[in-house]
């Protein structure tokens, strides 16, 4: 379970403080699949980024699974990252020179998986997105509907309790689209918390839930 | 293993530079060494030669050949006995040698049989040799008896025999008859184990040209090694060159005249000239090849700090993923950092294992020079590194600052 309460996030602009987020007061629960929508500029990705322990509030509580998340080490939170959430990205966000298997296997490589046991698990976690017999290839001779079903893949290869997928379909053509977003939802079904952001109205009409968001605040 | 993994990241980024600079500075570095060797070396000769006996010695080599008539007068023996003959002339320092075979190697194939020389050196000049031993001495008190000849080994046999050991070896006698003779090594030279060779003939020799590596026994012509050497009478190769010494109470007019009877027929350089000829050496490899070297070694150092930096900028949009799937800052800089410093690493080791085995010279402008590769050469090379090093990761550092993997990450977005 996600709950934020009275977060507070500034950026400096030049010498004046933006007030990026106003006191967003958000439960999102196990389980749920949550769209959070807004115009450009509206918050989206600094509140996902938060969610995804990738940037720091100002002030307000944070409570991932139960636990609050405090300004914690840097280890700490990257190990979070590690074992808690999955990203999915619009850019795809992969190593393009390397091996679609290398690719999803990273979570596993910069965890604590043994070496032996990182193969067999990124090969499952490419089956479960129809890619395992892609694995020889580099990702950049994927397409980019392949190519987001491996970052999906990447994603869940650790058994995330949370999926943030931000505009995973804005790169790819609706059908390809269509299919990611039913991947999502598999993933959902099985137990997955995933919060998607988009400006799509299908996708957002797909989840369980949507968040709007404008200038920093709740709507 | 999966750090190594990550860490391969970095070398696939940009392989062929990566590989052509860690050429680059591994030769360049390699040549640099080399010429450090040869200063070390010039210095050590010259320093040897001004504490020996020899110091006191003229050089000399006959413009005759040797051999290449059959004439009586066109011999090596000829020639020494004419310079003995010189008016002036108290003594002068030969080196002949001889080269023998294993005993035990006899029945084997030519190519697998040890072959050993024997340098055999006048004592009236080299009695007192200035070759530091590490163990043993020159001239053991005791005198053998049977058909030993007291030697030291010198180079890489110097490092397979102790003292006390007895060779036996087979060589061929001036009557083309076979003979065995026992060598005892009664010392070992000390590292670097030069020899002393009368080989260069030149009119600018110089104290260098007094030294050579040489894998051999050195017999000193002592009473005893004499008398089992006049026994035996083994064909001798002898050096063109020779020490003379002159008469004690010699005049410095009757000085100069036996010396220029020898320059009628010869190259003569006086132990001044020797001196003189070293130190120009010495400062034209200070002036000449040293700067080009050292020019060199400096572009290939910044090759490879800039290759870092490229590959270290191509690194970022890794980092970000890296970050992403739950790495921290810190070590995702380690995944390209280390990496970085492994050119580095990788050429230093070369360079120290080459300078500790000694196996390959790339002196690729003049023929192979005696050198001293010792630990100065070491902690020279080291410590060049070690900032080279340390710049290439101050400078793959400041670019992954400026491009920190959050900073990607929003970028990208």
């Amino acid at each position: 379970m996600i709950e934020l309460r009275k977060l507070n996030k500034y950026y400096k602009v030049g010498k004046q403080k933006f007030h990026a987020l106003k006191d967003v007061d958000l439960k999102i629960e196990d389980g749920e699949m949550v769209a959070i929508v807004g115009k450009s500029g509206a918050g989206k990705s600094t509140l996902m980024n938060i969610i995804g322990l990738v940037d720091t509030w100002d002030s307000g509580e944070y409570m991932l699974d139960g636990v609050q998340i405090r300004k914690n080490s840097d280890l700490k939170l990257a190990k979070l990252r590690n074992e808690k959430i999955g990203f999915v990205l619009q850019d795809f966000a992969l190593i393009e020179d390397q091996s679609v298997l290398f690719n999803v296997s990273l979570p596993l490589i910069l965890g604590k998986e043994k070496m032996k046991n990182i193969k067999p698990k990124a090969l499952h976690a490419l089956e479960k997105v129809g890619l395992a017999d892609q694995r020889s290839k580099k990702a950049n001779q994927l397409s980019g509907g392949q190519k987001q079903r491996l970052a999906i893949a990447r994603a869940i290869i650790n058994e995330p309790s949370l999926i943030l997928a931000d505009e995973p379909t804005g790169a790819l053509d609706s059908k390809t689209g269509i299919e990611i977003i039913e991947l999502l939802a598999k993933q959902n079904a099985a137990g997955t918390t995933v919060v998607i952001i988009t400006h799509d109205k299908t996708v957002s009409e797909s989840c369980g839930r949507i968040i709007r968001i404008a200038d920093g605040a709740l709507v | 293993m999966k750090t190594v993994k990550l860490m391969m990241c970095f070398f696939k980024k940009n392989p062929v530079l990566l590989l052509f600079v860690f050429l680059e500075l591994t030769i360049s570095m390699i040549l640099f060494s080399d010429q450090i060797g040869e200063l070390q070396y010039q210095h050590y000769s010259l320093e040897l030669y001004q504490n020996s006996g020899l110091a006191e010695c003229d050089h000399f080599t006959s413009l005759t050949v040797p051999g290449l008539t059959e004439s009586p007068d066109d011999t090596a023996e000829a020639v020494f006995e004419a310079v003995r003959g010189t008016d002036g002339v108290e003594a002068i320092g030969i080196s002949q040698s001889f080269t023998g075979i294993d005993t035990a190697d006899l029945d084997l194939e030519r190519e697998l049989q040890r072959k050993y020389v024997v340098s055999v050196l006048t004592p009236s000049v080299f009695g007192s040799l200035p070759l530091k031993l590490s163990d043993g001495t020159w001239q053991p008190k005791e005198t053998i008896t049977d058909s030993t000849v007291n030697v030291v080994a010198c180079g890489e046999l110097a490092v397979k025999h102790r003292v006390g050991d007895i060779i036996s070896i087979a060589f061929n006698d001036n009557s083309g008859t076979e003979n065995i003779m026992k060598l005892k090594v009664v010392g070992r030279v000390a590292p670097p184990g030069f020899s002393v060779s009368l080989n260069m003939s030149s009119n600018a020799f110089s104290a260098d040209n007094l030294f050579s590596i040489c894998n051999c026994f050195i017999a000193v012509q002592t009473q005893s090694n004499y008398a089992v050497l006049s026994m035996f009478d083994p064909s001798y190769d002898a050096d063109r060159g020779m020490m003379i010494r002159y008469k004690q109470d010699l005049d410095p007019a009757s000085l100069e005249q036996a010396r220029a009877s020898l320059r009628s027929w010869g190259y003569l350089t006086t132990p001044d000239e020797i001196v003189e000829n070293t130190k120009t050496l010495i400062r034209r490899d200070l002036n000449e090849r040293f700067p080009m070297l050292m020019f060199f070694l400096i572009i290939s150092s910044f090759s490879m700090i800039s290759s870092v930096i490229v590959t270290q900028m191509k690194m970022c949009s890794n980092n970000a993923v890296y970050y992403l799937c739950g790495s921290t800052a810190r070590r995702c800089f380690l995944y390209s950092g280390i990496p970085a410093a492994l050119v580095g690493i990788l050429a230093l080791l070369v360079n120290i294992g080459r300078i500790a085995y000694y196996h390959i010279n790339l002196d690729f402008w003049h023929y192979s020079k005696p050198k001293v590769l010792n630990g100065t050469t070491i902690a020279i090379v080291a410590a060049y590194f070690t900032v080279t090093i340390f710049i290439a990761i101050l400078a793959s550092y400041y670019v992954f600052q400026k491009n920190t993997p959050i900073e990607i990450y929003r970028k990208n977005k």
